[in-house]
């Protein structure tokens, strides 16, 4: 086999094994280098494989030539082979990074909330109330200017903290109109 | 070849970058929060005008996927399983003053939020696991406070008051760690001294009481119908057992009946049997009667008929010839009856006349030879009357034969007897005479002269009659007057020849 082609294949191995050690062990990107872009770690193994494998592919398309000119005409095939393959690897890597997932709930999420309670919020104090938000039951302390019973129906006006909220009542009639409703 | 080596080497290095690349989407699980930090956040500017980053850069993602960059991205972890933390406190007062010890269990969880994971992150990432030592420690202070506020009866009985309370203290206190506590709950409350059970002893008594009344009514209620349900059974198994026996009856009576209809055929069977015999018997016996008829009965008449035949016969000629006997016997007998009579008689008469004789031998021995020499004259004579006289009777003896014949046996006796008296009348005249042979010289002294000796040997001879007569009951003498007289007759005729009656009477009066 031709000496050249043998080089050149040899290049392309040693991309395959960047690769290969990269999925197995881990990311072995700690020597340095940019993450993410031109020179991350899939892009050098995919230009360096590129090269190596599209110029043993031209020196085995190409009649026997003169040393120097195969290794020319070797590198310029390989260059072409590499550099789509290393373009896409970054855009591939791009389109990843910022791909949309499920967000993360927030407590702004909560406002307009609706829900009910489940034991009575009494006037000053806290209660509990049942709250659905993105598909999930939740539950959360309540807090509220007049008592509620358990029972009422609930919209979420304020999120004080993390695990409470604010709340008026929904009911047609308005909250009972005993102070301290049921949890006196 | 080495075409081929590059194409494959190619795609496979295709294959190994997409792989490569999609290795850094990590993918947290439902119980997982990711945060990933290590990128800029976006800048923010104040209504101060500070300008200011703010937290995008530190990525939260909850159960989702996120792309993770390597080297300069770094993704942790965070977890929100909830925490079984149990709180107990010792010595609690109570709003009253009643010092307590409570036991309870807190479930506490890190929040659901960005804020609350954030907040818990930055407290117990590097420490998950003092989320529980925590959280019981605040909790027990927090309890603590919740009973100083509250009545033990609050405590036990009112839920929502009790919640209220642990909600404001977790407020206080865990929701700034980034903490839910998701509930909270006692498991024991022990008071100082019997207080609670002290508390539950009235309601104890009135439900110990109200079962106490509601056992014995129910005991009341329960024996009342078991003995109604016992009446019934027993009315039940009345008529039970009398079904059963009406039907044990009929099934007896169906039984015996059963039983009986062998026996009975049977014995109708054998009774025709017996009287098929009875038929046969009496054939037969009717057969054996006619066989006996024909082979015994009239054989056997015939036989007896000859034989009476022949006895008759035999009799016939049996009494014939007895009565021939009879008839030539009695003729014999009497033949013999006579001539012994007749020898008597003529041997009586000779003896006699020859004892006359010699009784007056010697006195009249001339006389006697000439009363001899008359009598043969005589007996000359009469010789013919007297066979004419014998002959007369002969005949007259056999035409009476049969009258006669008895009364010849009787003086056949008669004559016998005095044939022996004759026989013996010597003997005794010479016995008499016997004294007087033997004086060998007599003197006679008598007016009557020497005629009183002939005398003597009379009255001896008279004597020794007498005294015969008087042992023999014979009347000798009688006999002897008798024969006198017939010797007187002879010596008259002077014949010896035996005079032979004519009638036969001539001997009844010596029985006299």
């Amino acid at each position: 086999m031709d000496p050249i082609a043998v080089a050149f294949l040899a290049v392309g191995g040693f991309g395959l094994l960047v690769l290969v050690l990269a999925l197995v062990v881990g990311e072995i990107g700690e020597f340095g280098g940019d993450a993410d872009g031109p020179f991350s770690l899939p892009a050098i193994a995919a230009f360096v494989g590129g090269v190596g494998f599209g110029g043993a592919a031209v020196t085995a398309l190409l009649p026997p030539l003169a040393g120097a000119l195969t290794v020319l005409l070797a590198v310029v095939g390989g260059l072409v082979v590499a550099l789509p393959l290393a373009a896409g690897a970054i855009r591939l890597s791009a389109s990843l990074r910022d791909m949309p997932t499920e967000p993360t709930l927030t407590s702004d999420r909560l406002l307009g909330a609706q829900g009910v309670v489940v034991s009575g919020v009494p006037a000053g104090g806290f209660g509990e109330v049942r709250l659905s938000v993105a598909g999930q039951q939740l539950k959360y302390h309540a807090r509220s200017a007049v008592p509620l019973p358990a029972g009422t129906p609930v919209y979420v006006v304020d999120t004080p903290s993390d695990t409470s909220v604010e709340v008026v009542s929904t009911a047609p009639d308005g909250p009972p109109a005993s102070p301290g409703g049921t949890a006196s | 070849m080495t075409l081929l080596y590059a194409i494959g080497g190619i795609a496979v290095l295709v294959v190994l970058l997409v792989l490569l690349v999609l290795s850094r989407i990590k993918v947290a699980g439902p119980n997982q929060a990711f945060l990933v930090t290590g990128r800029q956040g976006r800048s923010v500017t104040g209504t101060d005008g500070a300008v200011s980053r703010d937290m995008s850069g530190q990525k939260v993602v909850m159960g989702a996927s996120v792309f993770v960059l390597p080297v300069v991205q770094k993704l942790h972890s965070i977890d929100l399983s909830s925490r079984r933390i149990p709180v107990g406190i010792r010595g609690a007062v109570s709003l009253q003053g009643v010092k307590c010890d409570l036991e309870g269990v807190a479930i506490v969880k890190v929040g659901g939020n960005e804020g609350a994971i954030r907040a818990a992150a930055q407290r117990f990432l590097a420490q998950q696991e003092g989320i529980d030592t925590f959280t019981s420690e605040v909790l027990a202070g927090a309890l603590r406070s919740i009973v100083g506020r509250l009545t033990i009866e609050e405590i036990i009985r009112d839920r929502a008051a009790f919640a209220s309370a642990v909600a404001e203290e977790a407020e206080s206190s865990l929701t700034g760690q980034g903490l839910v506590l998701d509930t909270f709950q006692l498991q024991d409350i022990q008071a100082e001294g019997t207080y609670l059970a002290d508390l539950g002893r009235p309601e104890a008594a009135r439900v110990l009481k109200e079962a106490s009344i509601a056992e014995a009514r129910a005991r009341q209620a329960a024996q009342q119908e078991q003995l109604l349900a016992d009446e019934a059974i027993a009315v039940s198994q009345r008529q039970l057992q009398l079904k059963q026996a009406e039907i044990d009856a009929e099934i007896d009576a169906a039984k015996a009946r059963a039983a009986a209809a062998g026996p009975l055929a049977q014995a109708a069977q054998d009774q025709e049997v017996l009287t098929a015999q009875e038929k046969v018997a009496e054939r037969t016996a009717a057969l054996t009667q006619a066989q006996l008829d024909t082979k015994v009965r009239r054989p056997a008449d015939a036989e007896r008929y000859r034989v009476e035949q022949e006895a008759e016969g035999r009799k016939n000629s049996a009494i014939l010839s007895a009565e021939a006997q009879r008839q030539a016997t009695i003729a014999a007998a009497q033949a013999a009856a006579e001539q012994a009579r007749l020898s008597g008689e003529g041997e009586r008469a000779r003896r006699s006349a020859l004892a006359e004789a010699e009784a007056i031998e010697g006195a009249k021995r001339g006389e006697a030879e000439k009363q001899r020499r008359q009598a043969i004259a005589d007996a000359v004579e009469r010789e013919g009357t007297a066979e004419a006289a014998a002959i007369l009777a002969r005949g007259k003896a056999e035409a009476e034969a049969m009258d006669a014949r008895s009364e010849a046996f009787a003086s056949y006796g008669e004559a016998a007897i005095l044939d022996l008296l004759v026989k013996v009348l010597p003997d005794v005249v010479a016995a008499a005479s016997a004294p007087l042979s033997a004086v060998d010289k007599m003197t006679v002294i008598s007016a009557d002269g020497a005629g009183s000796l002939g005398r003597s040997v009379a009255a001896n001879v008279a004597q020794g009659l007498q005294l015969s007569g008087d042992l023999t009951g014979l009347d000798v003498g009688a006999l002897l007057k008798r024969l006198g007289s017939g010797a007187a007759d002879s010596v008259g005729d002077a014949t010896p020849v035996t005079r032979v009656p004519l009638d036969g009477n001539g001997a009844a009066p010596a029985r006299d």
